[in-house]
């Protein structure tokens, strides 16, 4: 119980440590890798320290909380000790002709074929995407239950990446390309080792 | 002088994340920030469930045979066979056992005796929120976990947007305007982004877990989705014909205890109840994991045939039986449940902060879009005002099912009066109405529970309600002083 308590209160010490290290790079605009390396360093530590005063998984988890706690809390006392400023005077621009919240029939058309492109055909494309790998990984002697787990982590994160990737790109007709082609590939690749 | 660490960034890359940034905030922005605020009121549903029902039995633990007896009683009730019989033994934070079927909960004494229905309407309707959005079930589920995915696109696409990100990751500039709101948007996202993406994948993941099922089984075992989880959970044994006597249950909790005193039993469920493929699991917890618990199988007549694997068996297992407790914050206890409330708070406020930048910076350039702006404004203070007003109506003894049309179409009744009328209102109002219906909250659960109402089932959450009452009325006190100063602020573009 005590090597437990002695173990938390280094990784509450060495976060604390790792997050000034890493305030002080932050405040000194020319850069410092020494203490940007000496606060992540310090980071890792209190992460060994928490992985090592309970389940790994559970103390890793401990020490995230403990550290997001100690930001908060360090940017709360930063914002009460900085002085209130009065927003600067920025006389609005003129209103443009036709902007605010009139739309275009034509734009209206391209916002919502751009959504069913991010939201349902991306997730199809991500479905995909996470079938495939689990099949191929399947056929390859995975392990079932990793290969599993390992497609559920997949699919939100291909669906994600596919809709903030697909997304930046400015023109419609390449977002679907991209989109569908994200989905079809993996397909083909599956049905190619079939 | 050194030169900086950090890599440059391409603006017109930077330009079109935030595009991107912003079109996806701006189509799913309102249900996530939804789903944010019911999270974090969820993270206490087991607080809020003995405060629905302040007078309900409680206790530290149950014996195994009366356990046994309150399930036996209940099952007698029940016509047709429930597919499952569950136990749910008292925890630290609801200190009840309930006996649920397939179509009913009952609460049990600590004597085995049924003492009454289980009743909690507000907090079942909240919890059927944050799941299903009030969607029927597997819809309503990939929606929420379709929403989960888009939320860390919203994570990846702000952090490609916001090139100084790291290298601001300590400035905070107070006042009014964009920039205050700007660097509250920005170290709140940065810092709290280990809760937010594990909670957004966790949440993706439960919600998306059954049409990838799908998929999965219809791409490798030709359609069979029992195949796919039955390696990590265990697989669910064929109804057969009924027989007289339901399976043992007290002598596997007394295994339990003998055998594994420090895993304490929190759920115990019994598969096809009352016929011939009848068995058990027993859920017992393993304190210094994150894993839910694990499952200990014990076949009809109480013979211990072993575990499933969520504690000690594969890699994928033990991940997979994490991912819940991970997502709802109930592995740590008060103190993480209060640190998931605060983390909760804060992915609600950069929702928030986020689309108010986004209007704010449409203003500037001379687009202003003042209707949308009071929309987005009805949904951040109208969601908290319509979750008080359910509360109001169901203590007042409304049905369970008149919650949802009444939140529903009143987030549509608010967003529409704010479009028409305006923005100078809508947020300011909707906070007092929210202050004004939790005092009621307050006042008809005390007139209704009395000393129960104080309980330690009753008092820390009504406490709790009057607290958030009383700071909302304070801060939005404007809208009682007789100026009303903040009727005359008017949007640039109005």
């Amino acid at each position: 119980m005590e090597a437990v308590l002695l173990l938390r209160a280094g990784g509450v010490l060495a976060t604390g440590l790792g997050l000034a290290c890493l305030y002080v790079a932050a405040k000194d605009r020319g850069g410092s890798r020494a203490r940007v390396a000496a606060g992540w360093g310090l980071l890792a530590l209190a992460t060994l320290c928490w992985a090592a005063s309970s389940s790994a998984e559970r103390g890793i988890a401990l020490g995230l909380i403990w550290a997001m706690l100690l930001v908060l809390a360090g940017l709360a006392v930063t914002a009460l000790s900085t002085p209130r400023k009065a927003a600067a005077r920025r006389s609005p621009r003129r209103a443009i002709q036709g902007a605010g919240d009139k739309t275009s029939a034509g734009a209206l058309a391209s916002r919502v074929i751009s959504a069913l492109l991010l939201g349902p055909i991306a997730g199809l494309s991500a479905l995909a995407v996470s079938t495939a790998a689990f099949a191929l990984a399947d056929r390859a002697g995975a392990e079932h239950t990793i290969n599993l787990v390992a497609a559920m982590f997949l699919f939100p994160l291909a669906w994600a990446a596919i809709a903030a990737l697909v997304a930046m790109e400015p023109r419609l007709w390449r977002r679907a390309a991209w989109t569908f082609a994200a989905g079809l590939a993996p397909l083909g690749a599956v049905f190619a080792i079939a | 002088m050194a030169g900086s660490i950090w890599p440059k960034a391409s603006p017109l890359r930077v330009a079109r994340a935030l595009k991107a940034h912003s079109f996806l905030a701006l189509a799913i922005g309102a249900l996530i920030y939804i789903l944010a605020v019911t999270g974090s009121l969820l993270v206490f549903n087991h607080e809020f469930q003995r405060w629905e029902q302040p007078a309900a039995p409680e206790m530290a633990s149950i014996s195994p045979q009366a356990a046994q007896k309150a399930a036996e009683t209940v099952f007698r009730g029940e016509e047709p066979l429930t597919s499952h019989l569950y136990i749910g033994f008292p925890t630290a934070d609801l200190p009840r056992t309930v006996i649920t079927t397939d179509t009913q909960a009952f609460l049990a004494t600590p004597a085995g005796e049924i003492a009454a229905p289980e009743h909690h309407p507000w907090t079942q309707f909240v919890l059927d929120l944050h799941y299903y959005l009030h969607l029927p079930q597997i819809l309503g589920l990939t929606v929420v976990g379709a929403l989960g995915a888009a939320l860390l696109g919203l994570t990846l696409s702000g952090f490609l947007s916001h090139p100084r990100v790291f290298k601001d990751a300590f400035t905070f500039r107070r006042g009014d305007g964009r920039v205050p709101l700007a660097d509250l948007h920005n170290r709140l996202s940065v810092w709290t982004a280990p809760f937010h993406l594990s909670n957004a994948l966790t949440g993706s993941i439960l919600g998306l877990a059954s049409i990838l099922a799908f998929a999965i089984a219809a791409a490798s075992f030709g359609g069979d989705t029992t195949k796919v989880f039955a390696p990590i959970f265990g697989s669910e044994m064929p109804a057969q014909a009924p027989v007289s006597e339901l399976a043992e249950i007290a002598a596997p909790l007394t295994y339990m205890s003998q055998t594994y005193p420090d895993n304490p039993v929190t759920f115990y469920v019994v598969h096809e109840p009352g016929t011939g493929g009848q068995y058990s699991s027993v859920i017992a917890g393993h304190g210094d994991r994150l894993i839910f618990g694990e499952y200990y199988n014990f076949d009809a007549l109480g013979g211990f045939q072993g575990t499933t694997g969520i504690a000690d068996g594969t890699a994928g297992q033990q991940i997979a039986g994490s991912i819940y407790n991970i997502h709802f914050g109930n592995w740590g206890g008060l103190p993480v449940k209060l640190a998931y409330l605060v983390f909760g708070l804060a992915l609600s406020m950069i929702m928030a902060s986020g689309l108010r930048i986004y209007f704010t910076r449409r203003r500037e350039k001379g687009r202003a879009a003042p209707r949308l702006e009071a929309v987005w404004d009805a949904v951040v203070w109208g969601t908290p005002a319509l979750l008080a007003a359910t509360l109001v109506i169901s203590l007042l003894g409304a049905p369970e099912t008149a919650l949802a049309p009444v939140f529903w179409w009143g987030l549509v009744a608010l967003c529409a009066a704010a479009g028409i009328g305006g923005r100078a209102w809508t947020g300011i109002a909707l906070k007092a109405a929210t202050g004004a219906a939790l005092l009621a909250v307050t006042a008809i659960y005390v007139a209704a529970y009395g000393a129960a109402a104080f309980s330690p089932a009753g008092g820390p959450v009504t406490l709790v309600i009057a607290l958030v009452a009383a700071g909302l009325l304070v801060s939005a006190r404007e809208v009682f002083l007789p100026a009303r100063p903040v009727l005359d602020q008017v949007t640039p573009a109005e």
